[in-house]
C-alpha cells in the first residue's frame, strides 16, 4: 500500500500526441480515486503509467515519497484490471490467479492457499479447472479480480474493468469492487469514462479533458462546487441545466436577462463574493434538474415550455424549453461530443433557435399538466454562475 | 447450405476416385519391392512370379554398413532435432521482432524474408568446404545447423505474423504480474503460438524428412546417414537394383504413414489454425 503522486507527470507520444500534461495529483494511501473523462482524455494513458507500462516523458511519479519513474512495471509491484481483462487463454483459472505469485517465486503451498482465500472471495471456487473461455463475462472479471487481489500490491490500477458488462452486473461488480477495496485497504487508481460509476465508487474523483486534470475531489464536491463548465455539465445525470444570461446589478438586487426576459433574483439573493466583477456581462447559469420546482413559492421563476415528462418513480422528469441562448462552447460542446454525435447536433439547433433546454427532477406524484407553459421555481443561492469566456466558475 | 442428395453422391464419388488414384503408386510400390531380381527389368511392371520377401532383409541390411533401421534413427535424430532447433530459434526470433521499434523489426524482417528467397543450392560449394573445416560434415550436427539456418526465415515468416495479431495486453498483465522477460515468453506467448508452431514443426519435418540433395552432399559414406542417403546406395553406377531400392522405400515411409493416421486431426487443426 502506498501513497501515490503524480508531480507535472506528462506523456508525449512518438507522434506527438501530448496525451496528458502536467498532471499533479495525489492518492492518499488505501484511497480509491477513480480518473473519469470523455474518449481520449487521457486517463488510460495516465494509468498505463502508473502500472510502468508507458515511460513518462515529463513530470515525476512517486510511490510513498520515492520516485518511480525508471521503475520497470515488473518492479512496481502494482496489480493491473485490464478493460478485456487479458486473462492468459491456455491457463485455467487457478493457473491465472496464481500467475503472479509463481511469477515472484512464491512457495508452492502458499500459492495453493492464496489461490483458494481469493477464489472463495469472489465466489470462483468450483470453476478453478476451467479455462477462460469457458467462463461467463461476470466470471471472467472476478478472475481478473483475482488475479489483482492474490496478493498484496501496493496500487491496484484499473482500466474500464466493467466496461464489457452488462448494467445489471456492472451494478453488482460495482459493489464487489468497492467492498474489496475497502477491506482490503489497498490504494487503488480506476479509469472510467461513466460518471455514475465514478460518482458512487470514487473516495475521490479526477475529471480529465484533453489530457488536462480539471478538477479533483470528493463526489459531492465536484457535484456541489464544479470548478468550470466541463466538470458541472460532465458530472449528473440529468446533467445540469446550463443557459447564457446578462448579470446585472439594479438596484432591486442582481438580474439575469436572457433573450426571453428579465429574471429578477430579488435584492437578498446570495451570489458568489465575485459575481460583481461580472457585472454587465455575459455569464452562463447553471442549475441542477432537482433544484427547479413547480408552483407559486418565494424566489425568481423561469417562464418555460413543457414538451416531454418521463416518468421513472420514484422521479419524474419535466423536459421543458426556455427562451435563452444556450452556450456553445467548447466545453459544453466536448461533454455533449462524448455523449454521441447527435447530442451536438441538438445543441447547435437549440443555439440557432435561441432556446435552452432545462430538465426538472420532481417527485413522481407531483402534478404536472400534459404540456403547454409552466413556471419552474429555483431558489438562487442555488445558482453556479460560469465566465461565459473561459468556463471558470465565477466564486 | 442446401444441395441435392446427387450432387453430394457425386462429390463422395469423385474424392473416392481421387484417393483411388493416389494409391496406385503404393500398388507399384508394393509388387516392385517384392519381385526377385531377375523380373525386375524383364517386366517392370506386371505382379511378381514368385513373391521375394528376402528382399526386405536385404534391404533392412542397408549399404554402407549403415542399416536401414540406424539410418531411419538418423533421420528421425536429424528431423527431430531440425525442427525443435528452428522453433526455438524461429519463435523467438519472431517475438523479437515483431514486438521491436519498427524500423529495426522492419530491417530484421526483410533480412529473414530475403533468406526465404535466395536459392541455397547456390552456396552449396562454399558451405560445404566452410563446414567441413568445423567439423560439421558427416555428422547429425552438422545437418541441424544447416536444416536451421535454411528453414528459421520461413518460421520467422510465418511465426512474426501471428505474433502481430497478438493484443499486447496478455504480455502486459504478465509483466504488471511481475514475470521476466523469459518467463513471459516461455509461460504466454509461446503457448499462444500454439498454432503456428504445428504449422512450422509440419512443414520443417517434412523438408528434412524428405530432403535428398543436402543429406546426400553432407552425410554419404558417413554413419550417420539418413534414409534417402542409404536407399540411394542400392542405385550402383552400373547397375541399380531397383526391388531393394522400393523395399526400402516401403519400410521408410512406414513411420511416417504411422503419424499421419495417428495425428491427423491435429495435423488438419495446425494448417487451418489461422482461418477461424
Ligand atoms: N500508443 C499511442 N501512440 C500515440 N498516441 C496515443 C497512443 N495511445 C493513446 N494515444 C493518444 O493519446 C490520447 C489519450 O489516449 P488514452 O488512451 O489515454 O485515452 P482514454 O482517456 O483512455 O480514452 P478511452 O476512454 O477511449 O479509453 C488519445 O488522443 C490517443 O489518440
Ligand atoms: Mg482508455
Amino acid at each position: 500500500m502506498a501513497k501515490i503522486q503524480f508531480d507535472g507527470v506528462g506523456k508525449r507520444y512518438d507522434n506527438g500526441a501530448h496525451a496528458v500534461r502536467d498532471l499533479n495529483l495525489t492518492i492518499e494511501d488505501g484511497e480509491f480515486m477513480v480518473v473519469v473523462g470523455p474518449s481520449g482524455c487521457g486517463k488510460s494513458t495516465a494509468l498505463r503509467m502508473a502500472a510502468g507500462l508507458e515511460p513518462i516523458t515529463e513530470g515525476r511519479l512517486l510511490f510513498d515519497g520515492h520516485e518511480v519513474n525508471a521503475l520497470s512495471a515488473r518492479d512496481r509491484d502494482v496489480a493491473m484490471v485490464f478493460q478485456n481483462y487479458a486473462l492468459y487463454p491456455h491457463m485455467t483459472v487457478s493457473e491465472n490467479i496464481a500467475f503472479p505469485l509463481a511469477s515472484r517465486g512464491m512457495a508452492k503451498d502458499e500459492i495453493a492457499q492464496r489461490v483458494a482465500r481469493a477464489a472463495e472471495t469472489l465466489g470462483l471456487t468450483e470453476y478453478l479447472s476451467r479455462r477462460p473461455k469457458a467462463l461467463s463475462g461476470g466470471q471472467r472479471q472476478r478472475v481478473a479480480m483475482g488475479r489483482a487481489i492474490v496478493r498484496d500490491p501496493r496500487l491496484f490500477l484499473m482500466d474500464e474493468p466493467l466496461s464489457n458488462l452488462d448494467a445489471k452486473l456492472r451494478n453488482q461488480m460495482r459493489a464487489e469492487i468497492i467492498g474489496l477495496q475497502k477491506t482490503q485497504g489497498v490504494t487503488t487508481l480506476y479509469v472510467t469514462h461513466d460518471q455514475t460509476e465514478a460518482m458512487t465508487m470514487g473516495d475521490r474523483i479526477a475529471i480529465m479533458r484533453g489530457g488536462v486534470l480539471q478538477q479533483a475531489g470528493a463526489p459531492r464536491d465536484l457535484y456541489d462546487h464544479p470548478a468550470n463548465l466541463f466538470v458541472a455539465a460532465f458530472i449528473g445525470s440529468p446533467a445540469m441545466n446550463l443557459f447564457q444570461a446578462d448579470l446585472r446589478f439594479t438596484d432591486s438586487g442582481p438580474v439575469l436577462v436572457t433573450s426571453g426576459g428579465t429574471l429578477e433574483l430579488g435584492p437578498g439573493a446570495a451570489l458568489p463574493a465575485r459575481a460583481r466583477d461580472h457585472d454587465n456581462r455575459t455569464v452562463v447559469v447553471g442549475l441542477r434538474p432537482e433544484h427547479l420546482s413547480l408552483g407559486d413559492g418565494p424566489g425568481p421563476s423561469l417562464a418555460a415550455t413543457l414538451t416531454l415528462t418521463e416518468e421513472l418513480p420514484p422521479e419524474k422528469l419535466l423536459h421543458t424549453l426556455i427562451t435563452a441562448e444556450t452556450p456553445m462552447t467548447d466545453q459544453v460542446v466536448a461533454v455533449a461530443a462524448d455523449v454521441d454525435a447527435s447530442a451536438v447536433g441538438d445543441l447547435a439547433q437549440d443555439a440557432r433557435a435561441h432556446r435552452s433546454r432545462l430538465v426538472a427532477r420532481l417527485p413522481v406524484d407531483t402534478p404536472v399538466p400534459a404540456s403547454g407553459p409552466l413556471d419552474l421555481r429555483f431558489d438562487p443561492a442555488r445558482l453556479h454562475l460560469f465566465d461565459a469566456r473561459d468556463g471558470q466558475v465565477i466564486r | 447450405m442446401t444441395r441435392s442428395p446427387f450432387a453430394m453422391y457425386g462429390r463422395e464419388l469423385g474424392a473416392l476416385a481421387l484417393a483411388l488414384l493416389w494409391c496406385v503408386p503404393f500398388y507399384y510400390l508394393a509388387i516392385v519391392s517384392l519381385k526377385p531380381t531377375t523380373e525386375i527389368f524383364a517386366d517392370p511392371v506386371g505382379f511378381p512370379d514368385r513373391l521375394e520377401f528376402a528382399n526386405y532383409a536385404e534391404a533392412w541390411a542397408g549399404t554402407m554398413g549403415v542399416s536401414l533401421g540406424k539410418a531411419m534413427l538418423n533421420s528421425l535424430i536429424v528431423t527431430v532435432g531440425s525442427v525443435l532447433s528452428v522453433i526455438l530459434i524461429g519463435s523467438v526470433t519472431a517475438y523479437v521482432i515483431a514486438r521491436n521499434g519498427r524500423r529495426m523489426g522492419t530491417l530484421m524482417y526483410f533480412f529473414f524474408v530475403a533468406g526465404i528467397i535466395l536459392p541455397h543450392q547456390l552456396s552449396v560449394v562454399p558451405l560445404y568446404s566452410a563446414m567441413r573445416q568445423i567439423g560439421l560434415v558427416g555428422n547429425h550436427l552438422g545437418l541441424i545447423v544447416l536444416y536451421s539456418g535454411l528453414m528459421t526465415p520461413m518460421s520467422v515468416f510465418l511465426y512474426s505474423g501471428f505474433v502481430r495479431t497478438l493484443p499486447a495486453d496478455y504480455e502486459e498483465a504478465a509483466e504488471v504480474d511481475g514475470a521476466s522477460r523469459g518467463r513471459i515468453f516461455r509461460m504466454v506467448i509461446f503457448p499462444l503460438l500454439a498454432p503456428v508452431t504445428g504449422t512450422v514443426a509440419v512443414m520443417v519435418g517434412m523438408v528434412v524428412w524428405n530432403d535428398f540433395f543436402i543429406q546426400l552432399i553432407f552425410l554419404s559414406g558417413s554413419p550417420a546417414q539418413t534414409l534417402p542417403v542409404a536407399i540411394y546406395g542400392f542405385v550402383g553406377e552400373f547397375s541399380a537394383r531397383w526391388n531393394l531400392v522400393f523395399a526400402a522405400v516401403f519400410v521408410s515411409i512406414a513411420p511416417i504413414l504411422a503419424f499421419y493416421l495417428f495425428a491427423q486431426r491435429q495435423l488438419i487443426q495446425g494448417f487451418t489454425g489461422g482461418i477461424k
